[in-house]
């Protein structure tokens, strides 16, 4: 254990130093998360409060919310970590044994803040569960959901290193939701109900009822079990990706065609931003929107809108840390090449263009077939003007407060998060402006709409040049930030 | 003309000097080989002449201009071989020169034809397609090199550029570099091979603890009867194997 104790510490510390090493770009926001993740958790053991009155009474709706979002943060912690803080390669030439390295992953995952945040939360659901009629029952379900939470985390976690099996969950992912929209839509309440009883949030609620406490406890110890040995295989899966599955492409990207001076730079970051996970559920809420154009009879303005907005907002850690994705290794290339910042900085815009147009377009086409081709204009009139409100302030917060992203994980929030709340926030501004002159004034809302577009353009032109004066002049302070 | 001049030249990092008050005149259409052990300041000498770092005190000036005041006229006439390659993570080698001619104003037809050729004489045009990160590390090296070399750069910095490369390879790399140094380019390299180094480099400095120590023309070393092996381990101060007595 102490061989193991030692790579544990050695990691732990490289991983803090990275927050040394980028000097002070993200100092003065450690307060201020504080201060978030403070208030975050009054309001979360007010619920548990709450929680805790209700399953005394024998209800157990808000307790089974409260577990569900507990398991989605467990796994989330797992998807916004990097496989191993550290290199992976370099330990696997250490005498480790896979279960060594296993050991590893799990301790590692836990040295984030945000981890311990998560952990705090997951124990504190104990607290209404103590008070329900059957306490302990329910105590040792909540502990068996929490392993298999973080369990199902590193399976994912694990599965996403592999380029076949990130093909499968998607598809997976795919077919689960189209089989939900089936089943909602075809009124299977039986299948449903039966479905619902077995998921494990609803099993821990089940055995601190009383209601069938020993097979819920049993069901729910198969399903760590299941999940525990599914996350070591998919870790030792993970480990032997060999140079024979290398990644050789047949052609260059279609971008990488295009006859633009930076189109090589755009494409790779399309390709960079293709690799986040957080833009693909700005897709799906695209995908949930189509749905709603093409199902409902009469669809309005204002969903279209609201649609809109919303799908900008899972994007926003890409726009708003746009370097996130780049290594040092990179950085000194944009430093080589004979590139202004503000260049190296559009290149990059294109990119997110791109992403956003794929995924506001369909919105954008379906709206002009259901509601006329002003809502059309209107809505594509919208998207542009958050697209560029987001790079504007995105370039911004690249140069000011970058970290480090991971391919395959969600977007870390290390150090900026009131930039991006506030970020969000009044980058959805111009949006929700369009939504009011739409739903007040009507057609005679145009030019207004215009001016909105014109002022987002201004402050796009005016934020990307300081952005990049400032990237050139502290190029090197953001390459230590993305060590 | 000078193709390379240093003035006062220092870099501190912390509490650190990295490179103390360099001074160096390098003319055009030279092979100079900048030597020293690890550590000594070498790759950060080398960043800083390309305007990777920027210097503490002091300034560079390439082809006549200040590397700090006209940054992008200095990065189209210099070609580059850093020491971690700058290469992006997940594109193949050929999408790494498909990226970079463009940027250094050739077009799309020229930057395929120059790749090509390179590509070819690297002997990398089969593994094109190959993504660097799964690339073995003299593959990286020599994809950067083409980079470094698509834009016929006037002057070109090498880190290490003969380390983790085959013998076949190494052999066209210092022909092509000979060949580059009668057209006029000048190469400033760093190795620690001083067998190449010293069949290849017109001149020379040594540099120990971020000061240059010795500096001299391979002429003056020859004629000294010293090689450059005696001329280094002179003046750079060596480890002892007693030591190292538990090793069996």
């Amino acid at each position: 254990m102490d061989r193991l104790a030692a790579v544990i510490e050695y990691q732990f510390r490289a991983h803090w130093r990275q927050f040394s090493r980028a000097g002070k770009l993200a100092a003065g926001n450690r307060g201020i998360i504080i201060l978030v993740t403070g208030l975050i958790l009054i309001k979360y053991f007010r619920l548990l409060n709450t929680a805790r009155i209700e399953v005394a009474q024998g209800k157990t709706a808000l307790l089974s919310f409260l577990l569900a979002g507990g398991f989605v943060a467990c796994v989330s912690v797992c998807l916004s970590s990097p496989r191993i803080s550290g290199s992976l390669s370099g330990l696997q030439r250490l005498p480790l044994s896979i279960s060594d390295l296993f050991v590893i992953r799990i301790v590692s995952t836990f040295m984030t803040p945000f981890s311990w945040i998560v952990t705090v939360g997951a124990f504190a659901i104990l607290y209404p569960i103590a008070q329900s009629p059957r306490p302990s029952a329910g105590i040792i379900a909540a502990l068996i959901f929490i392993v298999s939470a973080w369990a199902t985390g590193l399976v994912f976690s694990n599965l996403l290193a592999n380029k076949v099996r990130r093909r499968v969950i998607f598809a997976g992912l795919l077919v689960s939701g189209a089989s939900a929209v089936y089943v909602v839509n075809g009124n299977h309440s039986t299948l449903i109900g039966t479905v619902s009883r077995l998921a494990p949030h609803v099993l821990v609620a089940e055995a601190a009822l009383g209601n069938s406490s020993l097979s819920s406890i049993a069901i729910l110890f198969g399903i760590a079990a299941l999940s525990l040995f599914a996350a070591r295989w998919s870790f030792s899966q993970s480990l032997t990706v060999t140079p024979t599955q290398s990644n050789n492409r047949k052609a260059p990207s279609l971008l990488f065609q295009f006859p633009l001076k930076w189109s090589g730079l755009t494409a790779k970051d399309f390709r960079y931003s293709l690799r986040l996970l957080d833009p693909y559920f700005g897709l799906l809420i695209s995908a949930l929107g189509c749905l709603y154009l093409i199902s409902s009879a009469a669809p309005t303005a204002t969903a279209v809108l609201v649609m809109i907005l919303c799908v900008f907002i899972p994007s926003a850690g890409l726009a708003f840390n746009s370097f996130g994705l780049d290594t040092r290794s990179g950085m000194d290339r944009y430093g080589l090449l004979p590139a202004s910042g503000t260049a190296i900085i559009r290149s990059k815009n294109l990119a997110f263009a791109i992403i956003m147009s794929a995924q506001v377009l369909p919105l954008i086409l379906l709206s002009g077939w259901r509601s006329g081709l002003l809502t059309s204009f209107v809505t594509f009139v919208q998207a542009a003007s958050l697209a560029i409100a987001y790079m504007a302030w995105g370039n911004w917060m690249s140069v000011t407060l970058p970290s480090r992203m991971h391919f395959y994980r969600f977007a870390p929030t290390t150090g900026a998060i009131t930039e991006i709340i506030a970020g969000v926030t009044i980058n959805s501004l111009p949006g929700v402006l369009i939504l009011y002159l739409i739903r007040a004034y009507g057609e005679r809302a145009i030019w207004g709409i215009g001016l909105i577009l014109f002022a987002c353009v201004l402050s796009y032109l005016l934020a990307t040049k300081l952005s990049g004066k400032r990237f050139d002049m502290s190029r090197e302070k953001i390459r230590d930030a993305l060590a | 003309m000078l193709a390379i001049e240093t003035h006062n030249l220092s870099k501190r990092f912390g509490d650190t000097i990295a490179v103390r008050q360099l001074e160096l005149r390098i003319p055009k259409g030279i092979l100079f080989g900048f030597l020293g052990p690890n550590g000594s300041g070498k790759s950060t000498t080398l960043k800083l002449l390309t305007g990777l770092l920027s210097p503490t005190t002091g300034e560079v000036i390439i082809s006549g201009l200040p590397v700090s005041g006209a940054a992008i006229e200095v990065k189209k006439q210099i070609g580059v071989l850093p020491e971690d390659l700058a290469l992006f993570d997940s594109l193949t080698i050929w999408e790494h020169l498909l990226m970079v001619g463009p940027v250094y104003g050739l077009s799309r037809a020229e930057t395929e034809r120059r790749g090509h050729q390179l590509l070819k004489y690297l002997d990398l045009w089969t593994e094109r397609n190959t993504d660097v990160d799964q690339a073995s590390s003299g593959m990286r090296k020599k994809c950067s090199l083409a980079m470094a070399l698509i834009h016929n750069p006037q002057v070109l910095f090498l880190d290490e550029p003969f380390e983790g490369i085959d013998p076949l390879s190494s052999r066209r790399i210092k022909d092509l570099l000979l060949m580059m140094t009668s057209k006029g380019v000048t190469v400033f390299l760093t190795s620690h091979i001083l067998e190449v180094v010293e069949r290849l480099v017109h001149s020379f400095a040594i540099i120990s603890a971020g000061q240059v120590v010795c500096a001299q023309t391979m002429a003056e070393t020859t004629a000294s009867g010293e090689t450059l092996e005696d001329l280094f381990f002179r003046h750079i101060v060596q480890g002892k194997t007693e030591d190292l007595e538990w090793i069996a």
